[in-house]
C-alpha cells in the first residue's frame, strides 16, 4: 500500500489516504496510477478543467515529500506547467506524475481556475 | 457585468442549434446568457461539467472552434464509440443547458508573431486552428500556411470555409492532407512526411512558428521532429487530445 498526504495552502484539514498501485485506474481521469486518478479516486476534489489530458494547469500541486516517487516529466507536462500560476522547483501535473511510493503533496491556494 | 480578462469563470449556456458533419461529428452552437461574455483568445478551450458517467460531474474538454467576435460559442465534437461525455452531448436538444468554465489553455494565438505561420492539424483538431487563422488573417501579413490532415472515411470539418479564406487572402495556403485508407482515424504518415519535407529537410529556414493540433502521439511526434530540427521550443505550439 502506498500513502499519499495532503495539504492544502488554504489551511483546510489535511488529509491521507493509503491505496494500492495495482488497483489503477481510480477515476475517469488522469493518468492511471497519477496523483489525479488517485485522489478523485478517493473522493478528494483536485481540479482538471481539461479532464487529465495535460492540456491546462489546474491540477497544479507541490510536492513537499516524496519527489522520486514519481513518474518522470515528460515534455508536455512541463510546457503547460511553465504557465502555472505559483510555480515552484516542486512542482507538478497531478493528472501525469504517477505515483510509485509514499508522497506528500500541497495543493495551492489559488489555481488558474480559482484565479 | 466586468469581467476580467480571460479569467476562467463558471457559465450556464444554452444548446441553440447543432451542425452535423456526419453520423458522428457534431458542431454544438451554445449560447451565453446575455449578460455574460467569454473573453477568451482565439484556440482556447471551454470545460464542461456533464451529469454523465458513474461519478457525476464528468469532466470533459473541448476546444472553441468560434472566434471570440462570434458571439455563440461553437464546440466541435467526435462520438466516441463507448464515449459517455460525447454521448450525453449527442443526447443534446436545442434549449438544454449546459455548465461549463474558461476559458482555459496556453494553445493559442492572440497576437501573430510576425513571423511564416503553419497550422497543422488531424481531424476535428482543426477547431482551435479555425479562430487562429482568423484572427492572423485579421491582424498581420504574415503568410500563412494551414495543413489539415484528414481521411476518407471522416468529414474535413470548415474545409469549405478555408478554401474560401484562401482564395481570398493570398498569403493564406490550405491544403488537405488525406491520409490512405486503412490508416487509423488518429494517425497520417502523410502529414508527417509533408511536414518533415517542406519545414525540415527543404531549408534552413527556423523562424516560422507553428500550432499543431492532433490526438495523441502524431501530435507528440510532429512537435518532437520540429523541435528536434532546430525550431525554437516556445515556436513549436502543441495540442495533444
Amino acid at each position: 500500500m502506498l500513502r499519499i498526504r495532503i495539504c492544502y495552502e488554504s489551511g483546510d484539514p489535511e488529509r491521507t489516504i493509503e491505496f494500492d498501485p495495482a488497483a489503477a485506474p481510480f477515476s475517469h481521469d488522469g493518468e492511471p496510477g497519477s496523483i489525479l486518478d488517485v485522489l478523485l479516486g478517493h473522493g478528494i476534489h483536485l481540479e482538471h478543467a481539461c479532464g487529465g489530458k495535460c492540456a491546462c494547469t489546474t491540477c497544479h500541486v507541490i510536492l513537499k515529500d516524496g519527489e522520486e516517487h514519481l513518474s518522470e516529466q515528460q515534455e508536455e507536462e512541463a510546457d503547460e506547467l511553465d504557465n502555472a500560476p505559483g510555480l515552484t522547483m516542486h512542482s507538478r501535473l497531478g493528472c501525469q506524475a504517477v505515483v510509485t511510493g509514499d508522497l506528500t503533496i500541497v495543493i495551492p491556494k489559488y489555481t488558474i481556475n480559482q484565479a | 457585468m466586468a469581467v476580467a480578462n480571460g479569467v476562467p469563470r463558471e457559465y450556464r449556456v444554452t444548446l441553440d442549434r447543432v451542425r452535423d458533419w456526419s453520423s458522428d461529428t457534431r458542431s454544438l452552437f451554445l449560447r451565453l446568457p446575455a449578460d455574460s461574455p467569454l473573453v477568451f483568445d482565439p484556440g482556447q478551450f471551454v470545460s464542461l461539467a456533464l451529469p454523465a458517467g458513474d461519478r457525476p460531474p464528468l469532466v470533459r474538454a473541448y476546444s472553441l472552434a468560434s472566434s471570440p467576435e462570434d458571439g455563440a460559442l461553437e464546440i466541435c465534437v467526435d462520438r466516441v464509440p463507448g464515449g459517455e461525455g460525447s454521448g450525453y452531448l449527442f443526447g443534446l436538444l436545442p434549449g438544454d443547458e449546459v455548465v461549463l468554465t474558461g476559458p482555459f489553455g496556453s494553445f493559442k494565438l492572440a497576437e501573430p508573431p510576425p513571423t511564416p505561420l503553419v497550422f497543422i492539424a488531424q481531424g476535428t483538431g482543426i477547431a482551435p486552428v479555425r479562430p487562429m487563422v482568423r484572427r492572423a488573417l485579421a491582424t498581420g501579413d504574415q503568410p500563412i500556411v494551414v495543413l489539415q490532415g484528414g481521411n476518407a472515411a471522416t468529414p474535413m470539418v470548415y474545409a469549405a470555409e478555408f478554401v474560401e479564406l484562401a482564395s481570398a487572402n493570398p498569403r493564406m495556403r490550405w491544403e488537405s492532407v488525406l491520409a490512405v485508407a486503412g490508416t487509423a482515424a488518429a494517425d497520417n504518415p502523410q502529414l508527417e512526411r509533408i511536414v518533415r519535407e517542406r519545414y525540415v529537410e527543404a531549408d534552413d529556414e527556423r523562424a516560422r512558428h507553428f500550432w499543431i493540433c492532433a490526438v495523441g502521439a502524431l501530435a507528440t511526434r510532429l512537435r518532437d521532429l520540429l523541435r528536434g530540427a532546430g525550431y525554437e521550443r516556445r515556436a513549436v505550439r502543441c495540442e495533444k487530445w
